[in-house]
């Protein structure tokens, strides 16, 4: 039988050190052995009955319950002050094959793969790369897990692509302790899996394509999320090139995603015309501090998997001392001023290195991050079209009224379909601003007050923005996801209070909820939840 | 090997962290040594995911002094998470 822990703590905290906030107990579930269960559908059922045991244990007590994974999220969302469940140890693959498959559906079935919870994105990719496979895309690094990532929104730049949310193709939800409480979510539309995989996982069905999108971005307030149906792709390698260019080059290829007129080629990749290609992935570093008239700018292309290639992987990683980060966070609080010239000194460290050349699959080109220190990360969702005039107002806004300790990066995503994904504009720009984490001064504002001035801003120029669920901002600023995602909010709202009981409702709430008016239980409607017939 | 109630702030955060500060004695006629990682509550796997090895001027002398027979082993290691 799986088994957890439970510790009484007195406070939680993201891994980069965000908190800390309040906290009472952390609950640790470890699977059954396989000498008991050596079928991985017995192991996962049980994994079922365990998750549901510890939300009627909350609910008998009055208590909150939330699942977490990496606390890579920077903001407060993962965080429950009554009960957090650790679910970085339920990470089973469980084989999807022909016989699960929907007859109508249009997915290949070699492509699907079916993930408990707590998988992360580097044991996704090694599982996927045994097949040959590779997932679509990720963020920067690999260490989220599978369901922290789709409820944030985690992305990369892969500008033709999407989100982590955007391959899923199915949820297994745990929504309260009964039995039919094991729901199993896809699209109506796009069905992957038989009813049959279904009661495999001890689950009902439910085929609904706007359920299905609510679920997706859900912020970890639909239940607990036990397993992740994604599509992969055939293994293939990305090819990186990292170069300086002219500054408006590198923004009017933000601002039209024109590859092919742009001033700027690498000459290895342009077509018979000699016109620029697509990349998989565009990225530009801005150090808003600096004169200088260039970008540091990262370009990646698609190739096909061909071995062999250059090991890509740095083996030996160096990191900061960590006593120098705390001297530049003090130096940063008690003079400001002189932040530029730190930012400048650590640019090194900071930026890729200019001429780098490499060629890995994605897992390998999106590696390992060690952890920095105390670090914020502030991000905000654009359309692309309004990248330069975004990155105008919030750089000034950090020289005018800072200067803070970070330099900020523009990176591409698709729309997502996710109800309420901050990548809602047909190529969103996500311009963050990342950093170390610093304590207000007397000539230094404080992270949130700088996250409520980059809203106002954005406001006051009439710029269309979201904000990226897991980072830093002034996330109780009056009327912000109304603001945001206005009829979506509500339809997500809605969707989430008839999917849930009461009861379960308050039990997966938040103050993170509860601060953006998100917990607001509207006025249920069964149909919106219903299974529907596939069309 | 992931471990949720880590308080480590160094490079460890979060990590399941084996750290081994001991000295080995070996036999005139030992050319070396080797450390073998076993599988254990901190390390289920029994396979390697990182590992640190600090060589001290202390541990030099003592070799030296001790003609090799006795290693100073400082090594940190973190371990695989099972696969399941």
């Amino acid at each position: 039988m799986a088994t957890t822990k439970t510790h009484h703590k007195d406070s939680w905290d993201t891994i980069h050190k965000n908190g800390p906030f309040p906290l009472k107990i952390i609950q640790i579930t470890n699977l059954a052995g396989e000498t008991k269960f050596p079928n991985k559908l017995d192991r996962y059922n049980d994994a079922t009955s365990e998750i549901q045991k510890l939300i009627r244990e909350a609910k008998t007590n009055g208590d909150g319950f939330r699942a977490y994974g990496s606390r890579w999220s920077l903001s407060d969302i993962a965080h429950q002050k009554d009960r957090m469940h650790y679910n970085g140890y339920m990470n089973l693959h469980i084989p999807v094959n022909a016989e699960d498959q929907h007859s109508q559906s249009p997915y290949d079935i070699e492509n699907l793969f079916y993930f408990q919870c707590g998988n992360t994105i580097k044991e996704i990719s090694h599982q996927l790369e045994e097949h040959g496979k590779s997932i679509m895309t990720s963020g920067a690094s690999n260490g989220q897990t599978i369901a922290g990532c789709i409820s944030t929104g985690v992305h990369g730049s892969a500008i033709d692509v999407g989100s982590i949310q955007d391959f899923v193709r199915g949820i297994h939800i745990i929504t309260g302790p009964n039995p039919e409480d094991s729901i199993y979510i896809e699209r109506n539309t796009k069905p992957a899996l038989n009813d049959a995989f279904a009661q495999k996982i001890n689950a009902r069905i439910i085929r609904n394509d706007e359920l299905f999108k609510a679920a997706l971005v859900s912020l970890g307030s639909f239940g607990f999320i036990h397993g992740v149906l994604i599509e992969g792709e055939d293994l293939f390698l990305l090819k990186r090139y990292v170069r300086k260019i002219d500054k408006q080059t590198a923004l009017q290829l933000a601002t039209t995603m024109d590859f092919a007129n742009s001033d700027f080629t690498i000459p290895e990749e342009v077509d018979q015309n000699g016109k620029g290609l697509r990349p998989f992935h565009y990225k530009v570093f801005i150090n808003q501090y600096s004169d200088e008239n260039e970008y540091v700018v990262e370009f990646m292309y698609k190739k096909n998997y061909e071995t062999p290639y250059p090991d890509p992987f740095p083996i030996i990683k160096q990191s900061l001392y960590k006593d120098l980060i705390y001297l530049f966070i003090k130096i940063a609080e008690k003079f400001p001023k002189k932040i530029p010239k730190l930012v400048k000194a650590l640019r090194k460290t900071i930026l890729p290195a200019v001429n780098e050349v490499t060629t890995g699959t994605l897992a390998e080109t999106f590696w390992d991050a060690g952890y920095q220190g105390p670090a914020f990360a502030c991000s905000f969702g654009v359309a692309h079209e309004d990248s330069e005039r975004t990155l105008e107002v919030l750089a000034k806004l950090t020289n005018d009224e800072g200067p803070f300790p970070g330099i900020f990066a523009m990176r591409f995503i698709k729309k997502s379909e996710a109800t309420l994904a901050f990548s809602k504009f047909p190529i969103t720009c996500m311009i963050e601003i990342d950093g170390v984490l610093w304590k207000e001064s007397r000539k230094l504002m404080s992270l949130e007050k700088y996250g409520r001035r980059m809203i106002e801003v954005l406001k006051e120029n009439n710029i269309p923005f979201t904000i990226h669920w897991g980072k830093n901002a002034d996330w109780a600023f009056p009327g912000l996801v109304d603001h945001m995602f206005g009829a979506e909010a509500t339809k997500w709202m809605k969707i989430r209070s008839t999917l849930l009981s009461e009861d379960m409702h308050t039990l997966f709430s938040n103050d993170f909820l509860d601060r953006t008016g998100l917990s607001k239980r509207e006025a249920t409607d069964d149909t919106l939840i219903a299974n529907l017939p596939i069309t | 090997m992931p471990d949720p109630l880590s308080t480590r702030d160094d490079y460890y955060r979060d990590k399941m962290v084996i750290e081994k500060d001991t000295t080995i004695k070996i036999s005139v006629t030992s050319k070396d040594f080797t450390f073998l990682i076993k599988e254990s509550e901190e390390c289920p796997s029994g396979r390697l995911h990182t590992v640190e090895y600090r060589n001290t001027f202390g541990g030099v002398l003592l070799s030296a002094i001790t003609f090799g027979r006795k290693r100073k082993m400082k090594i940190k290691y973190v371990c695989m998470k099972p696969n399941n």
